[in-house]
């Protein structure tokens, strides 16, 4: 393997970072957690992490915005995005996807729905 | 108006009663009886020879023949006009032919014969009858001498011929008259029907308004209609006046009642009133001089009453004031009013109806609001729901996988337990969302091909947790040569989960089956899920399907779930244009067969 990859994880739930980063840091993945859209951005400054995920529903900028913003800065816009939220239904998820987001996970989710994702997009076999 | 009606009637039908009711047949066989006994006075007295009485018995034989003739006949005046000319013929020749009456008899008969004819009340001609008889019967005492006693005889005879030609002059006259009235019955009756067709089918007072004035025209004839309209909002004293030249109802004034007097005097005895007033104006708008220079013109107001309420006035206007109203005419504009009170009170009523319509309509619209409200409120709880479940669950899967530090047994049983009923709960969960949605009407369909076998695959993983707690597995079976078709696989998938939980829920030995298969017309999909579960009661099974039922309330206590289940599974078959049918043995188990249509 080589350096370890950086992944994002925001959520204004920190239980739910708090699970996530857990699940990740046992993968061998060094985890960044953001707690709001504001933090996103101003993380995303100083670095740029290999994989964002990001939760839909978050007071004042929610996750779709954060995503519009990363995908329209060239800057950011290669970063991939897996979007975590409890909004289950089918237009929700078709929406998140046009919206630019490459992986789409529902809550509650399991270590292997996550990983699985991340795999996915990051092009890695089982770790 | 029943009471006016008859009034008119007898106005105008002479005798009425009496003699002219009695049948006709009768009558005059009874007078023709007179007529001959009193010719065969003349004819016999003196002395008769056999012709005379051959004669005298030719006729009462002609008279016994009409009792053999039908009842109706005597109704026609094809038959007793002939009847009444050979009578004449009759008694003018035994007059002849007894040969002993002068030219002052021959004159006071056909005297009698005409003014019979022309004579109008049967009443007076009898009086007049009587007189005539009694004086003639002093003209010939004091003139004849005394030649013979049979000249009194000549007495009942005049009198017996005034009655006979009376009566039936007059029948001719009451029938022509009857006749005419029928006729003009028929009018009016032709002009109320399409006043009361067209009147009702116009639900706007002026529309209305202007109809009445039509129809009032084409008999009346008045030279203005008005039509005064009372007015809840005006206070009692002031109506609405509408109306103007002939019909064409321009915009209605407020007008007050004391400025038209005889208007006032109509509305207060709810009966027409007919007045000569000088020349006025009704309206202002009116074309001036119209009226002007008319010493004087005919009104005539006519109540407009509904049942036991005035609601206004038809008011007509005749410039000549030498106009006269018959009783046919006022009788008319009485019953004009009549319609036109009913057509008004249907006016009013389809306003009422429409304000209430609005009304109601507001309250469905605030009602649906407040649904869409709840249903909004569902779905957001759901959603929120399932931020504290995913936390659960996660906090819970990191147990279960030993991340968190290896676990004994004791613990890992209670986060099994814990993590069951999470899971649980994310199920009802769920179902209070799907539920919301179809309240919502948010339901799509997403059509794509895709392969059976690999739905019936990830649906047995999905299904796999719930399996766990059974001593059984789910079988699935999937006949051979179904091609890949196009459906909405994710409501499928919501179809066959919720039977398929509810089936190994409701069973606890035996089996659970999966069956698909398609129909031998390649246009539908049958899937069978089939149990060995407790069955559902007979007269329960049309009822499964309705919103928040479970067989009885102890059962759900057994096996918890929201009931909203079924009602979804049913709403998401017709979605994909299905039907779901049930057979179930108590005890037994139950099969539920949910039918597709298809396109490969």
């Amino acid at each position: 393997m080589d350096d370890k990859r950086t992944i994002m994880v925001v959520d204004d739930n920190p239980d739910i970072v708090t699970i996530v980063k857990t699940i990740l840091e046992v993968k061998g993945y060094v985890v960044q957690s953001a707690f709001s859209g504001q933090e996103v951005l101003s993380l995303l400054k100083e670095q740029k992490p290999d994989l964002i995920i990001l939760d839909v529903m978050m007071p004042q900028m929610d996750g779709l915005e954060v995503l519009t913003r990363l995908k329209g800065d060239p800057g950011t816009a290669s970063i991939p995005v897996i979007l975590l939220t409890a909004k289950v239904q089918y237009e929700d998820v078709l929406g998140g996807y046009k919206m630019g987001a490459d992986y789409y996970i529902t809550k509650p989710f399991t270590s292997t729905q996550l990983i699985n994702g991340i795999n996915l997009l990051l092009g890695e076999g089982k770790a | 108006m029943e009471m006016a009606n008859t009034a008119v009637h007898s106005a105008l039908i002479p005798d009425r009663g009496g003699l002219f009711e009695a049948p006709k047949k009768e009558t005059v066989i009874r007078l023709r009886w007179l007529i001959g006994i009193i010719s065969s006075y003349l004819l016999v007295f003196p002395q008769a020879s056999w012709f005379d009485t051959g004669y005298i018995f030719f006729y009462f034989l002609t008279n016994v023949a009409l009792y053999f003739v039908d009842e109706k006949r005597f109704d026609s005046s094809y038959f007793y006009s002939p009847l009444v000319v050979f009578d004449t013929l009759f008694v003018t020749a035994s007059l002849v032919i007894s040969g002993q009456v002068g030219t002052d008899f021959y004159l006071a008969y056909f005297l009698v014969v005409i003014l019979c004819t022309i004579w109008q009340d049967f009443r007076i001609l009898l009086v007049v009858a009587s007189l005539s008889t009694l004086l003639y019967g002093y003209f010939l005492y004091h003139t004849t001498e005394l030649r013979d006693q049979s000249v009194y005889l000549r007495i009942p005879f005049l009198f017996i011929i005034w009655i006979f030609y009376g009566y039936f002059a007059q029948l001719a006259r009451r029938e022509k008259i009857l006749k005419e009235m029928a006729e003009q019955d028929a009018q009016d009756m032709a002009m109320i029907q399409t006043l009361s067709q067209s009147l009702p089918s116009s639900l706007d007072y002026q529309q209305i308004l202007a109809t009445v004035g039509d129809k009032i025209n084409q008999v009346v004839r008045a030279d203005n209609i008005y039509v005064f309209i009372g007015d809840e909002d005006q206070g009692p004293s002031r109506v609405l006046l509408f109306g103007g030249t002939k019909t064409e109802g321009s915009k209605p004034i407020v007008a007050d009642l004391q400025e038209y007097p005889f208007v006032q005097e109509c509305l207060k005895s709810r009966n027409p009133v007919i007045r000569r007033v000088p020349g006025i104006d009704f309206m202002p708008a009116e074309p001036q001089g119209e009226s002007e220079g008319l010493l004087s013109q005919l009104v005539m107001a006519v109540p407009i009453i509904f049942r036991e309420e005035t609601l206004g006035a038809i008011c007509l206007r005749f410039n000549d004031k030498n106009r006269v109203l018959t009783p046919r005419e006022i009788q008319f504009c009485q019953i004009v009013a009549f319609s036109t009170a009913v057509a008004l009170v249907n006016a009013k009523k389809y306003e009422e109806l429409k304000v209430e319509a609005k009304r109601r309509q507001i309250i469905a619209d605030e009602l649906a609001e407040a649904d869409n409200l709840k249903s909004e409120y569902l779905a957001n709880t759901s959603h929120e729901l399932r931020t504290p479940i995913a936390t659960i669950m996660g906090y819970g899967n990191l147990l279960v996988d030993g991340t968190c530090g290896r676990l004994g047994k004791a613990h890992q049983r209670a986060i099994e337990r814990l993590m069951d009923n999470a899971r649980r709960l994310l199920g009802l969960v769920d179902q209070i969302l799907d539920y919301s949605k179809f309240e919502k009407g948010e339901r799509g369909l997403y059509v794509k091909r895709q392969d059976l076998g690999t739905f019936l695959k990830s649906l047995q993983e999905e299904l796999t947790p719930l399996e766990a707690k059974k001593p059984y597995k789910v079988q699935y079976s999937l006949s051979n040569g179904i091609p890949p078709i196009e459906t909405d696989w994710g409501k499928l998938r919501s179809i066959l989960i919720n039977l398929l939980s509810n089936a190994i829920k409701f069973t606890d030995q035996g089996e659970v089956k999966l069956s698909v298969a398609n129909g031998s017309d390649k246009k539908e999909l049958f899937f069978k899920v089939s149990d060995t579960g407790i069955g559902i009661p007979k007269d329960h099974v049309p009822l499964i399907f309705d919103k928040f039922r479970q067989v009885d309330g102890s059962t759900a206590k057994r096996y918890e779930g929201t009931g909203l289940g079924l009602t979804i599974t049913k709403n998401l078959v017709e979605l994909l244009g299905g039907r779901i049918e049930v057979e179930s043995q108590i005890g037994e188990g139950s099969t539920f067969t949910v039918t597709i249509p298809f396109s490969s």
